[in-house]
């Protein structure tokens, strides 16, 4: 569902991703773990979308189509999702009209209606049960003053109304205690099915015990340099990454 | 306070002189270094500055049907009253200045200073518009509708005036609309005097026409603990210009002055305030928010004056601007000075573009670049429209907006 082959970009000048490769199958969740200025985030923004990169070599495609040919909108209206490392605090947007005006233009570029006042309501009411958030902060200016833990949240409740048909959660666990993480991991299941991929970039295999991946990659300056099942979250846990550049160091 | 014992036509003999000597106000002069008047000059000397034609006697009464959440409207056509298409509310006393009789004039030019030609013509020359005043208690909202007679009509100079007097604790909500078609000049003064405890809220929609120039001058003295809040929000006119005055006379008075501005082509859009803290304990705030496309051009210019032994004193001023386009220009100077130490105060400008990362956010979740362009900008200026009085002149000022930037984008977004 999402091939990335060989991807190179560069921030600034600077080579950040270096040749990444990755594939995730459709009804898979794969997991990146990585040291901190690996490259995850990059990876993040520019599967999103954002300017400012300089992709310099590679391809992605998503569901068979170019994805680095796509505006960012045009992406999220073909079902990628992005849950930000750090949700941007946009003052005098409310939270609810936002969401429904990104709800109906993903909806009208499936063919589907576009939904009235109380259907919005009634589908945002429900979808705050599933990721148990307060009504009022729901409905403040998105994402403004927020603590941290809530704009975590509140890119769950986006997920869970967009229903993407892939979603990147960037360090959607950072910051969170323990009651937020079963609700962001029950957020994330809910949405788990054979049709839906997932990327889930974490430091903590805490997460991993709520949001079982089929497999863990290790992304190591700029390229994806090991690949394995969930134990290998918990061998990182224990050992850290030196062990893995040392094999790197071994190998090249 | 000896003006007040001189008799109109005096006064108006010597704003006549004042005018005769200074005409239109130069860019030489500090509050008009970034306002020429060159081309509103060019239009008035192409038909003498002449006064605008006779009212027809018909006139479309559409264009008088109430908005929601008033109590009365007034229809103005050329800046005349036109009673037969008004509705006037009770407890409001309205004085057509058109054919009032002289001692009705008396409380007239009590209040601004005639500081440069243009107040001085309009006090020299005008012959049109209303004293409003209200002695009671509350008597609810009126619109002032400033409408043309004629969209065609060959250029036309009008000067008018309009007069509020509020008694002891009377209240009133004043939303003066100059919404007029056409080529023309709106020269425009507004006095407000204010008796203790009284409380005005004063609304001023500009969407004039484009191709028109809106002149207007606002001057308030304040009583004992009054309340003065004004709104201003500037959409139309070439250039459009507002300058208010207001003087906080009494202790305990206080006045809060909010503005949105947005300007799109060639416009020219300028806002000036002088606020004077003369007695204790008086306090002022002020937000103005201005929103720049294309090649226009918006100025702020803001002077609170603490005076020398007004202590007690609060003051808060701030401009924000939001630059849409690399073409167009912002000037803006907060001013305050300070003749005592018993005063808090703070104020400021900024000036900036939208964000990119909201804006990249807003796309993230699906939403087409343009519509995520003017659901920032109605954020920007969601504060203000806020704050303005009446819902339906919210309403209507989100609608204004949503229009222009729909203009813009060709689409339109939801507040
Ligand atoms: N705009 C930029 N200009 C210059 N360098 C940048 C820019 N953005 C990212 N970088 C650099 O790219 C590298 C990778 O950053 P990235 O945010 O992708 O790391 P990360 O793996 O997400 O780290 P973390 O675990 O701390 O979130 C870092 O060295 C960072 O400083
Ligand atoms: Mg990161």
């Amino acid at each position: 569902m999402l091939e990335i082959k060989n991807l190179k970009v560069k921030v600034g000048g600077k080579d950040i991703l270096r040749g990444l490769t990755l594939d995730v199958p459709a009804g898979e969740v794969h997991a990146i773990m990585g040291p901190n200025g690996s490259g995850k985030s990059t990876l993040s923004y520019v599967l999103a979308g954002r300017e400012g990169y300089d992709v310099t070599g590679g391809e992605v495609s998503f569901d068979g189509k170019d994805l680095l040919e796509m505006e960012a909108d045009e992406r999220a209206r073909e079902g990628m999702f992005l849950a930000f490392q750090y949700p941007v605090e946009v003052p005098g947007v409310s939270n609810k009209v936002f969401l429904k005006h990104a709800l109906n233009s993903i909806r009208k570029h499936r063919g589907q209606e576009e939904l009235d006042a109380v259907g919005f309501l009634k589908l945002f009411r429900s979808k705050l049960k599933t990721v148990k958030m307060d009504k009022k902060l729901a409905g403040r200016e998105l994402n403004s003053g927020f603590s941290g833990g809530e704009k975590k949240r509140n890119e769950i409740l986006q997920m869970a109304m967009l229903e993407p048909k892939f979603a990147i959660l960037d360090e959607t666990d950072s910051g969170l205690d323990i009651d937020a993480l079963k609700a962001v991991s029950d957020g994330v299941n809910a949405l788990r099915d054979e049709n839906r991929g997932m990327l889930v970039i974490t430091h903590y295999q805490r997460l991993l015990d709520y949001i079982v991946p089929d497999r863990v990659h290790v992304l190591l300056d700029g390229r994806i340099v090991k690949s394995g099942g969930k134990e290998l979250a918990l061998e990182l846990e224990e050992r850290g990454y030196d062990w893995i550049r040392a094999e790197q160091g071994g190998a090249n | 306070m000896s003006a007040q014992l001189t008799p109109l036509a005096e006064l108006r003999a010597t704003a006549d002189g004042l005018w005769q000597s200074n005409g239109l106000p130069s860019p030489k002069l500090e509050a008009w270094k970034h306002t020429n008047l060159r081309a509103l000059q060019r239009v008035e000397s192409k038909t003498g500055g002449t006064v605008a034609t006779e009212i027809p006697s018909e006139f479309d009464a559409k264009i008088a049907a109430p908005l929601d959440g008033f109590a009365g409207t007034l229809l103005l056509v050329d800046g005349k009253l036109n009673l037969a298409l008004s509705v006037i509310p009770d407890g409001l006393t309205v004085v057509d200045l058109a054919d009032a009789a002289p001692e009705q004039l008396g409380t007239i030019a009590k209040l601004d200073r005639l500081q440069d030609g243009l107040t001085a013509r309009n006090l020299a020359q005008f012959d049109r518009g209303v004293a409003l005043s209200v002695t009671g208690h509350d008597v609810g909202a009126i619109e002032l509708r400033y409408v043309q007679s004629s969209e065609d009509a060959a250029m036309a100079t009008q000067e008018s005036r309009l007069l509020i007097e509020l008694a002891r604790h009377a209240e009133l909500t004043v939303v003066e609309r100059h919404i007029g078609a056409g080529q023309f000049v709106n020269n425009h003064v507004t006095e407000v005097d204010l008796s203790a405890g009284a409380v005005l809220k004063h609304v001023r929609v500009q969407h004039q026409d484009t191709r028109s120039f809106h002149l207007g001058k606002i001057a308030v003295r304040q009583g004992r603990d009054s309340r003065y809040e004004s709104h201003v929000a500037q959409f139309g006119a070439a250039i459009g210009r507002c300058d208010i005055e207001v003087f906080l006379a009494e202790p305990g008075a206080s006045c809060k002055l909010d503005g949105l501005y947005h300007g799109q082509g060639n416009q020219h859009i300028d806002n000036h305030s002088v606020i004077h803290h003369i007695a204790n304990n008086t306090t002022s705030s002020e937000l103005y928010k201005g929103i720049l496309d294309d090649k226009s051009t918006g100025i702020f210019r803001g002077n609170i004056l603490i005076y020398k032994g007004a202590s007690g004193c609060a003051t808060t001023q701030m401009n924000r601007n939001l630059v849409l386009s690399e073409q167009a220009t912002v000037h803006t100077k907060p001013q305050l000075e300070i003749d005592n130490d018993d005063v808090t105060a703070a104020h400021g400008a900024t000036v900036g573009q939208l964000d990119d990362d909201a804006l990249f956010y807003l796309r993230s979740r699906g939403i087409d670049a343009q519509t995520a362009h003017s659901m920032l900008v109605f954020a920007f200026a969601g504060e203000v429209v806020a704050d303005v009085p009446v819902e339906s002149i919210q309403t209507l000022l989100k609608d204004e907006l949503a229009r222009r930037l729909a203009a813009r984008t060709g689409l339109t977004v939801e507040g």
